[in-house]
């Protein structure tokens, strides 16, 4: 038996409640895993179908009718477009759900919070936690056509694709912290991301190569436009991503670092300001 | 005397009550000046221990400080001033079914609400027979929780929150829900934790059961401490201070008014064992007038667990008594229930029919469960069964 306080938790302290809780984290998951297309006929089939059909309308519109540039995977001298747009959509999908999700989650739970004590982390991480198993199971389908359509095998990538998937969950979890704290006081905060997703999806390479940003200096800073594009962490997330599915290699080491660095970063940050917040939640439910 | 299990060291809570509150950025971006901002103290330097394996009651009127208290002991309030320390697992009960979600079953729900209290899922399924056992759910135990009445959710919930074995328990009014007989299987189990050695703090507006259960009691007045120690002390003081003079009969009930006619009110089936939703039922209440009083009237009111007033009736206009003497009984006949599935609480009062003075009077005068019937399934929640039935008008729907 433990002799505990009811005043604000360090940022250590939290993170082993968060560990001591860990079957509600798990009990948490399976719920949304489960709660997900419940009633709906296709069921699980939805988690494929509309990646799908996005990428579907983005391969006909960027490749057919606007004739975006790309090159083949190299080394893998894969050229299809559909692959080079899934690699990125279902990771920014991931992305978009673990912070939508989050504060969704976090704004719904107010008859839990405002009854029982747990560790309010818990809630943004099931969420995010189901995601990431749901881009799992995607990436795998993707790996599936992949194998079957050019003979690439990616099996060897496995062991980092978990770690690049479990980086960008923590980074997605950073973020997601900050903004369902935020939302629990101010619910504009739920619209105003879903504005900012947006003007993020396109600024960041996506359905485009990172080498269609210009690579000319801005002014005579030194620093190029596309060297600036590239501080973006989803852009880096996407091109790792895309370095394991389009390339079929190990992603750079520079770009590892700096996946590192933000996600870790962000995580620490965020869950800081989470916990401290998280004291005050059952006030302003 | 053993060790606490519970310090409350100097707490005090505040909450801010915005005069117009912040909700949206806009808001709080435009207001240049500050909104105005009251603080309302709900506890005020609150210092007590709460002994290892002791009961423990938690006294005082509305708005005194009694559930914020409770809050704070559970981790959910984090205290602006003070501290608190606790030593061992908690387990709270604050209201009707904390935690359950509408759309899972009562079986998910129980290892939901396990994890949520921190009980391991090894230790679930060990106890969880006993858990649904307990909460007498058996039949209906992989049926959506959304289906159940209000009693069989406190019930599952009180079930869950006992069985997940804690070293304190935190109960707040709980145990104003559910039959007699549940009531009872309670008041077992309290029993049981207690020689079990564990803790219990209880917050409860009945005095009877506060003074039944607890060995010792606070009293919150306006957020301060106003008295504390033995129960019966404690409790004295309180009703002492409260303008009705209520005291507690030997059911544990709260009672008022002067005793020159004693009453006693319950609510029947009409026929069979149960009250059931749609079928007849009957309030009958028995009197007792040794000395003859003249122009009285009696009433009774039924509350839903919540507080909300569903029905009543007196007997002024209906039925103008003239005097009493002797002993009778009175009966008010209900043809259909109208009802739904829960748990009530029937209020009984006999009083002067000009003068309104009180000869005796019970706010809490008999509990009640309503079960379910065959022909009630269309009805989707509230307190009362409409009755009626659905037709089309115009085109056939196919």
């Amino acid at each position: 038996m433990k002799v505990r306080r009811t005043t604000s938790r360090s940022m250590r302290q939290a993170l082993s409640e968060c560990y001591s809780y860990r079957e509600l984290l798990v009990n948490l998951t399976q719920r949304e895993l489960r709660s997900r297309y419940r009633r709906s006929f296709l069921g699980w089939g939805w988690s494929l179908l509309q990646p799908a059909a996005m990428t579907l309308v983005y391969a006909v519109m960027l490749g057919v009718f606007f004739k975006v540039p790309r090159s083949p995977g190299d080394p893998s001298g894969i050229d299809v477009f559909a692959f080079f747009l899934l690699a990125g959509v279902l990771p920014w999908n991931f992305f978009a759900t673990s912070l939508t999700g989050s504060m969704g989650a976090v704004a719904n739970a107010g008859s839990l919070i405002t009854r029982v004590w747990f560790p309010r982390e818990l809630i943004p991480l099931a969420t995010i936690s189901a995601a990431s198993i749901s881009l799992f199971i995607e990436l795998g389908v993707l790996a599936a056509a992949i194998a079957i359509f050019t003979g690439h095998l990616m099996l060897h990538l496995i062991p980092v694709l978990l770690v690049i998937i479990v980086l960008q969950a923590m980074f997605g979890a950073g973020l997601a912290f900050w903004l369902s704290a935020c939302n629990v006081r101010f619910r504009d905060v739920e619209y105003l991301t879903g504005v900012l997703l947006l003007a993020y999806f396109y600024m960041t390479p996506i359905l485009y190569s990172p080498t269609v940003v210009p690579d000319t200096e801005i002014l005579d800073t030194g620093i190029t436009v596309r060297e600036l594009a590239l501080v973006n962490p989803m852009a880096r997330f996407a091109m790792a991503y895309r370095n394991i599915f389009y390339d079929i290699r190990l992603p750079g080491l520079n770009t590892t670092l700096w996946l590192v660095g933000w996600s870790v970063g962000l995580f620490v940050l965020g869950f800081r300001f989470y916990v401290r917040r998280s004291d005050r939640f059952a006030e302003s439910m | 005397m053993s060790t606490p299990a519970i310090v409350v060291d100097g707490v005090w809570k505040t909450f801010r009550i915005f005069s117009e509150r912040n909700t949206t950025l806009k808001q709080a971006l435009l207001s240049r000046r500050r909104v105005a901002v009251e603080e309302f103290w709900a506890l005020r330097d609150v210092s007590f221990e709460v002994p290892s394996g002791s009961t423990f009651g938690i006294v005082g009127g509305n708005g005194a400080g009694k559930s914020t208290m409770l809050k704070t002991l559970s981790r959910i309030l984090v205290p602006d001033k003070g501290r608190v320390a606790i030593d061992g697992h908690v387990s709270a009960l604050l209201e009707l079914g904390a935690g359950f979600h509408p759309e899972l079953s009562g079986r998910e729900n129980i290892f939901l609400n396990g994890a949520i209290l921190g009980m391991s899922k090894a230790r679930l399924t060990e106890r969880f027979d006993d858990i649904v056992a307990f909460a007498g759910l058996e039949q209906f135990i992989d049926n959506p929780v959304k289906t159940y009445s209000s009693g069989m959710h406190a019930r599952l919930g009180f079930s869950v929150a006992v069985n997940v074995e804690p070293d304190i328990l935190l109960l707040d009014e709980v145990l104003a829900v559910g039959d007699e007989q549940f009531q009872r299987r309670c008041a077992e189990r309290m029993a049981e934790l207690r020689s079990g050695g564990r803790t219990v703090v209880f917050v409860s507006h009945a005095l009877g059961q506060v003074q039944q259960m607890c060995d010792q009691a606070v009293w919150l007045d306006h957020g301060r401490v106003a008295a504390i120690g033995p129960t019966t002390e404690v409790v004295d003081r309180y009703l002492a201070s409260v303008t009705l003079e209520y005291r507690v009969d030997e059911r544990g009930r709260q009672r008022s008014g002067s005793g020159e006619v004693a009453l006693e009110g319950v609510m029947v089936p009409r026929d069979g064992d149960d009250l059931i939703t749609g079928r007849p039922a009957v309030v009958r209440l028995e009197w007792q007038a040794p000395e003859r009083v003249d122009d009285v009237m009696f009433a009774f009111g039924i509350r839903s667990v919540d507080g909300t007033v569903v029905g009543g009736s007196v007997t002024a206009f209906e039925l103008p008594i003239d005097h009493l003497h002797g002993a009778g009984v009175l009966e008010y006949e209900i043809p259909t229930l109208a009802l739904l599935p829960g748990s009530y609480q029937m209020s009984a009062a006999v009083m002067g029919r000009q003068s309104q003075h009180v000869y005796d009077h019970s706010p809490e005068m008999h509990r009640f469960e309503v079960h379910p019937s065959e022909r009630h399934h269309g009805d989707s929640g509230g307190l009362v069964a409409l009755g009626g039935t659905w037709r089309t008008v115009g085109r056939e729907l196919s």
